[in-house]
């Protein structure tokens, strides 16, 4: 891709993610209209917005699941909607972590997050726990590795949901509201795994209700409501936005 | 009147092979109905198209009609449907089966609904093959939250089978009363069926108890 020399200015060059009017419909309701939108390698971009706004529908396009009913996707150089073999090469590149963290309730935290690479990437079970192994430590649960997900705290299921996810070794990482279903005092935590995956170099879009998060872990963030990118600014400049009056309530209500 | 312990003595062996008939037909009936009922129920998940129209008329057709109706129909229907001879045993079995399927679909796409729809997700998000998902995700879990409800149908199953006495099934019920008739002692033939019905079914009924307190442990709700 050219993108190089058409934007000279722009801090992150190469489009990871691009968006070209995308849009979905649920019946009657417009959840994302006409959305087009670039997100580049290594950038950390949050979205904010009323609920209901697409937010969510948003990250679940870019991970196929859910489809699209115009426009088109393209995840490092692989175009959605398109065959299922496609659907599972994005799905290997972008990792997903959700609100209700979603973990197999019937497998033990090792399982969880060994499962996918042995079954999705072939990896063999002595490689996958060993994996396990280093991405529990990473996110700080390494000892709790033989329970079972009922037994911790969602703090913790949702540290080993990213640690899941990471197995798979993905470029990119969608988070729907990854806190959201936390008591205060876990979010912290959570917020903390995040922070370091960023530094990391990991591109990330993360929806969040954050906004302490969003302003210092973020590079650009995105006001999303009535299915469109309202506002798509840098992090340093988007509290100080006065133009959007639906932006300004919003920021009222939730500050 | 006086409880003829003889006459049950004296027919007992023919009451422990009726006995093995409902056995015997109840198992087949339910090792074809969750063959069925295993068909109907993914062509009701598939949500549209032929297959689901056609697991839909199955379920709500042979859930509808009355297991009696279905017997007789199948007894003195089918075979001049088919031009064939079907003995009473088959179309006993025929019956049961295709009551099973109809029942156990539903039971089984319930378990299958019941999996939590995030823990799907998350697998898809994981680029996991759709194999994989059903066998590890969707199934154990599924299996586990249908049991209580397939326990209660078995029992179910097991009692429908006094219905084919209505076409001269030599299973319990059939037995009982034609030993009645011969000998005049009613009384302790449908007294020992009874007896017998309730040593098969009764445990079923525990188990199913067992498994939905169990279930309920485990979902926690």
């Amino acid at each position: 891709m050219s993108s190089v020399d058409q934007n000279p200015d722009q801090e992150f060059a190469d489009a990871f993610i691009t968006c070209d009017s995308v849009s979905k419909k649920f019946g009657e309701f417009t959840a994302l209209d006409d959305i087009s939108v670039e997100i580049a390698s290594e950038e950390i971009v949050c979205i904010v917005g009323p609920s209901g706004g697409g937010k969510s529908t948003f990250l679940r396009v870019l991970n196929a699941l859910e489809s699209i009913d115009h426009g088109q996707i393209v995840i490092d150089g692989i175009r959605l909607p398109g065959s299922r073999e496609a659907v599972e090469n994005v799905r290997r590149e972008v990792g997903m972590v959700f609100q209700q963290f979603n973990l197999f309730d019937h497998m033990s935290i090792r399982e969880n997050v060994t499962f996918a690479p042995r079954m999705s990437r072939g990896m063999s079970t002595e490689e996958a726990n060993e994996l396990a192994e280093n991405l529990l430590r990473r996110v700080g649960i390494v000892e709790q590795i033989e329970k079972f997900p009922s037994h911790l705290s969602g703090g913790q299921q949702q540290r080993v949901a990213i640690a899941r996810a990471l197995a798979m070794q993905p470029k990119a990482m969608l988070f729907d509201e990854p806190t959201s279903a936390l008591d205060p005092e876990m979010v912290a935590e959570v917020l903390d795994v995040m922070r370091e995956l960023a530094k990391s170099g990991m591109t990330m879009i993360i929806v969040t209700h954050e906004m302490g998060f969003a302003k210092e872990a973020a590079n650009r963030i995105m006001f999303m409501s009535q299915g469109r990118i309202q506002v798509d600014v840098g992090a340093e400049v988007f509290f100080s936005q006065t133009e959007n009056s639906e932006l300004q309530r919003f920021l009222m209500n939730i500050l | 009147m006086r409880f003829e312990w003889d006459q049950l003595i004296r027919y007992g062996p023919d009451l422990l092979q009726a006995f093995g008939v409902t056995i015997i037909i109840s198992a087949i009936s339910l090792v074809i109905g969750i063959a069925l009922g295993l068909i109907a129920c993914l062509g009701k998940l598939t949500q549209r198209g032929i297959a689901f129209r056609l697991s839909n008329a199955f379920i709500d057709f042979f859930r509808t009609i009355p297991e009696v109706v279905l017997i007789f129909w199948v007894y003195s229907c089918l075979p001049l449907l088919l031009s064939v001879r079907i003995s009473s045993e088959a179309c006993g079995v025929i019956a049961l089966s295709l009551f099973s399927g109809a029942y156990l679909a539903e039971i089984f796409r319930a378990g299958v609904l019941a999996v939590p729809r995030g823990q799907v997700d998350a697998a898809y998000a994981l680029a996991i093959p759709r194999l994989h998902i059903w066998r590890k995700i969707i199934i154990p879990p599924a299996v586990r939250r249908m049991m209580p409800a397939f326990v209660n149908f078995l029992t179910e199953l097991l009692k429908a089978t006094s219905l084919l006495s209505a076409i001269s099934v030599g299973e319990m019920a059939y037995t009982a009363s034609v030993l009645g008739a011969k000998t005049l002692s009613y009384f302790e033939f449908l007294s020992a069926i009874a007896v017998l019905y309730f040593v098969l079914i009764f445990p079923f009924s525990l188990l199913a108890r067992r498994s939905e307190k169990k279930l309920l442990q485990r979902t926690g709700h």
